[in-house]
């Protein structure tokens, strides 16, 4: 008797142990959920530089669905250059914004119409909700996306309850017929084999225990499935069943909810599921990997239909609704699996810019929301251009094959916001960020920081003023001779100082550089964003300086708009998981470098497309557009590099190889082709239109003597100046003309 | 309740019973707490300071004893049409928000206009306005020389934007004497 009493006793204490951890974990914070991060939101206005092939990958991005009528958000028709869509409602950061019936039209232009489908009235802007590039999970590598009870579709939870549990809203957590059918079949079998698992046990098992399969676990899981439904109401339990749910891989990452896996699957939010997308995802919660849609497409079909059968058998649906849902494909999305890995190298630099601000458990479990400025179009752009150019490369030039690697980073010129960011040429896959982490000297690249600041010093030099172009020798203290070569190994002799940067002179260069002194370029390079230390080295003055893709890039945005530096960004906005308000990181300028230089020097770089060392540029580009740039090659061809920028985009392509031998590829030959194909498939370039400071006159010379000329001077040309540094002696062409004294031409000057 | 309770109890000897045949039971496994994290940097040292990204988060404007300049009034402010209907929505937008003084939202306008029109100086001009106004006085001068390097020949611009950058000085080096 005694022992009885102590036994019950004993049981008593476990339960209510048992009780205590049901409780806990229900009523605390349940899941640790990701944070979601999203690329830009689509902006739609008339005269977008947006074509309709792009729109309508958006579309695709988005999960819409193409129908006859649209008539639901998420869904949309197209006739050629013509759109009807519903939008669906999105919570930005800074406002709400509802779903809309848009009507929009399309030309090689851009966007030609954009109107309230229903009265015709034009709309001047609507913002797009963005696409989402991915999320950052916790080790555990479980995803989800939380989905509240009434969000839950009612033909989802019919479907579910049918297939997995048709006594739930009967039962107090197990149901004692299911149990002894599932012990007789296990008794028969002498181990488990079935469970007989109400959906509040299969929610226990999962959420609180292990996988194993004791009969003192089934007991565990019966006795906390009685206690769950004790304390909780069917819907939290249902609730709490549909987050938990793990349906799928992704690599790493593990699929859990509806929410997450209606994306994951179809690219659509659960809303927008029909009955056949239903009857699948129902159908694998008896084995993902088993009946995984993709891996295994019949068993998924054979699954999902045979769910249709079961919702005919009780009535849910008609026998016709289920043979026409029985008839359609699984409507797997292609996009399947894409956004965790596409956007790897772009998430990284998120992920770094957000450890400054965010602790990671906040960013893995809060369910925060990440807005970036990542721009899928002009990824995918940068991915292909950089992929095929590189094949193309090796097998013109007889190259090694697959030794070729590469990165590109592009960024909006003024605002510094990345458009894309590519870490390697085999962009999906996992592995090394070579726009980030990849530090390889700059060679060429450099030379506009040692041009720069001669021409931020406008008392001693001009575009005009003479370089000695000759063989130069500087000796270090050890007494070891450096004697640059120029890369045609020829010198030649006195160059005008923009014609020393078009072409790339290194002689002109190191022995400009050792006038400027090592102080003022290395104070130039930190004022134009570089952010790390650089030794006083003579081979600095030619780019043994190793940098990555990115800091290029920021030196080059701050060169790209006149010297306004905008630091490169790759978040806008950070929210909760309700959608208020974190953080936001604005839009920042800053005057970093003397305009009037900067602008002088981005002529020259115009020139090096126009006739310098960038001119095959013109291969994918037009000439009207004049772009501006950069070669960059390093010792035996090691590190081919271009860096340039349009009117509204600065971009730096970097391509060499992983082991660091020579990749037999100069700037030219080989990232510069990236960088042209690239831009060409962006498409819609804005021209470099390069706004004249104040403090710059142009001025006509005689291109014979480098004096002043004037307009009726044969061969003169208009060269800009900083004001007050224009050669004041006239050139004989100007006086060679009848003697008298010319009011026009004097009033010209 | 009297469910609540009776379930337990019934439970109690349930477990009680089971006790007496079971094993000791296995500690719950908590599935993925207390599991570790991913490191916070993957990058190697000293990577993320070569990245060249700078984050400046987003705070409320700065407390001082002195407040802000008054808001500019719209006479003062040049404006200048812009061809594009969206950029022009979204500066009216914007010159809302000003007026009921959300400076959030009518930065955001902004931001997003300019992102349509990166080289629109009137937009660089409304946001050095917005920064002014909400007391971000560096932020505001650089956004007005922005402004006035794209302003061409638009001296109503330039001047407005000389004004702003003066303000801000005058502001800035009086908040600074405070502290």
């Amino acid at each position: 008797m005694l022992l009885v009493v102590v036994a019950c006793l004993a049981g008593g204490a476990y339960v209510w142990h048992l009780d205590r951890i049901v409780r806990v974990k229900f009523e605390g914070k349940r899941w640790a959920i990701p944070a979601r991060v999203f690329a830009r939101p689509l902006e739609l206005y008339v005269g977008a530089p947006l074509t309709a092939a792009q729109f309508s990958a958006e579309l695709g991005r988005l999960g819409y669905r193409r129908e006859k009528h649209p008539d639901k958000p998420g869904g949309y028709s197209r006739y050629k250059g013509r759109f009807i869509l519903r939008t669906r409602p999105f919570r930005f950061w800074d406002s709400d914004a509802p779903s809309r019936h848009l009507e929009l039209r399309f030309d090689a232009s851009g966007v030609t119409a954009l109107q309230d489908a229903d009265t015709g009235k034009g709309m001047p802007v609507v913002r797009m909700e963005p696409p989402q590039i991915g999320s950052i999970y916790p080790a555990h590598h479980e995803d989800r996306i939380l989905v509240k009870r009434q969000d839950l579709p009612p033909l989802l939870v019919q479907t579910l309850l049918t297939v997995e549990d048709r006594e739930f809203y009967n039962h107090h957590g197990v149901s004692p017929k299911a149990i002894l059918r599932a012990l007789w079949t296990d008794l028969r079998a002498g181990e488990v084999v079935q469970g007989g698992s109400t959906l509040t046990q299969q929610l226990v098992k999962n959420f609180y225990l292990s996988d194993e399969r004791t009969f003192t676990r089934k007991l565990r899981e019966a006795i906390m499935a009685l206690l769950l439904e004790s304390h909780y109401g069917k819907d939290a339990i249902l609730e709490a069943y549909a987050n938990e749910i793990y349906l799928g891989q992704d690599g790493e990452r593990a699929i859990h909810g509806f929410g997450l896996a209606s994306l994951f699957y179809f690219s659509r939010p659960l809303r927008e599921l029909d009955l056949p997308r239903i009857a699948l995802l129902v159908g694998m919660i008896r084995g993902p990997s088993y009946y995984d849609p993709l891996r295994h497409p019949d068993r998924a079909r054979e699954r999902r239909n045979l769910v249709l059968k079961l919702l005919v058998e009780q009535g849910v649906v008609t026998a016709r609704e289920a043979r026409s849902a029985a008839a359609r494909p699984l409507g797997i999305s292609k996009r399947r699996g894409r956004t965790a890995a596409t956007y790897r190298a772009f998430l990284d630099v998120v992920r770094r810019q957000l450890h400054r601000d965010y602790d990671e458990q906040d960013l893995n479990s809060e369910g925060l929301r990440i807005f970036t400025t990542l721009d899928p179009w002009v990824q995918a752009q940068a991915e292909k251009a950089l992929a095929e150019r590189l094949d193309a490369l090796e097998k013109g030039r007889r190259l090694p094959t697959g030794k070729l690697e590469g990165a590109v980073v592009v960024a909006s010129a003024d605002g510094g916001e990345l458009q894309a960011v590519v870490g390697g040429r085999h962009s999906r896959y996992a592995g090394f960020n070579r726009a980030l982490d990849t530090q390889r000297s700059v060679g060429s690249l450099i030379k506009p920081v040692v041009y720069l600041t001669a021409l931020s010093r406008p008392s001693r030099y001009t575009l005009l003023t003479p370089i000695d172009d000759s063989p130069i020798e500087i000796r270090d203290r050890r007494g070891n001779i450096w004697a640059p070569e120029n890369f045609d190994k020829r010198s030649h002799g006195m160059v005008p100082l923009h014609q020393a940067l078009a072409h790339s002179y290194n002689q002109a260069t190191v022995r400009l550089g050792m006038t400027l002194g090592f102080d003022a370029i290395i104070d130039a390079l930190h004022r134009l964003g570089l952010k790390q230390d650089v030794k006083p080295y003579p081979s600095l003055l030619l780019g043994a300086v190793p940098l990555s893709p990115l800091s290029v890039a920021q030196i080059y945005q701050t060169l790209a708009t006149g010297g306004f530096q905008a630091p490169l960004r790759a978040i806008r906005e950070v929210t909760d998981a309700s959608g208020e308000p974190l953080s936001h990181y604005p839009l920042e300028v800053k005057a970093a470098v003397n305009p009037a230089a900067t602008y002088l020097l981005d002529t020259v770089l115009q020139e090096v497309v126009r006739s310098g060392t960038g001119r095959s540029l013109s291969r994918w580009l037009a000439p009207e557009l004049a772009l501006a740039g950069k070669t960059g090659t390093t010792d035996d061809l090691r590190d081919s590099w271009f860096a340039g920028f349009t009117g509204d985009r600065v971009a730096v392509v970097w391509v060499g190889r992983d082991d660091n031998e020579p990749a037999g590829l100069t700037g030219g030959a080989g990232a510069l082709q990236v960088w042209g194909d690239m831009m060409q498939r962006i498409g819609h370039l804005a021209p470099l239109v390069l706004p004249v400071p104040e403090t710059i006159e142009t001025v006509w010379i005689d291109p014979q003597n480098g004096m002043k000329a004037d307009d009726q001077c044969p061969g003169a040309v208009r060269v800009p100046f900083i004001r007050g540094s224009a050669p004041d002696t006239l050139s004989p062409c100007v006086r060679r003309e009848d003697g008298g004294f010319d009011f026009f031409r004097s009033f010209d000057e | 309740m009297r469910h609540r309770i009776l379930t337990v109890a019934v439970l109690s000897l349930l477990g009680g019973c089971s006790m007496m045949s079971a094993r000791t039971p296995a500690p719950v496994e908590e599935a993925n707490v207390g599991k570790p994290l991913p490191p916070a940097k993957p990058a190697p040292a000293g990577a993320e300071e070569d990245t060249g990204v700078e984050v400046y988060a987003y705070g409320a404007p700065p407390v001082s004893a002195i407040p802000g300049p008054p808001p500019v009034e719209q006479a003062t402010a040049p404006r200048r049409t812009t061809t594009n209907r969206a950029v022009e929505t979204l500066m009216e937008e914007a010159e809302h928000y000003r007026l009921s003084a959300d400076y959030v939202a009518a930065a955001a306008s902004l931001e997003r206009a300019l992102r349509i029109e990166p080289r629109n100086p009137v937009l660089w001009n409304r946001l050095a306005r917005i920064r002014l106004e909400q007391g971000q006085y560096s932020r505001a001068s650089s956004l007005a020389a922005k402004s006035n390097a794209l302003a061409g020949n638009d001296q109503e611009l330039k001047r407005n934007n000389s004004e702003i950058i003066a303000r801000a000085r005058n502001a800035g080096a009086g908040s600074g004497r405070l502290r």
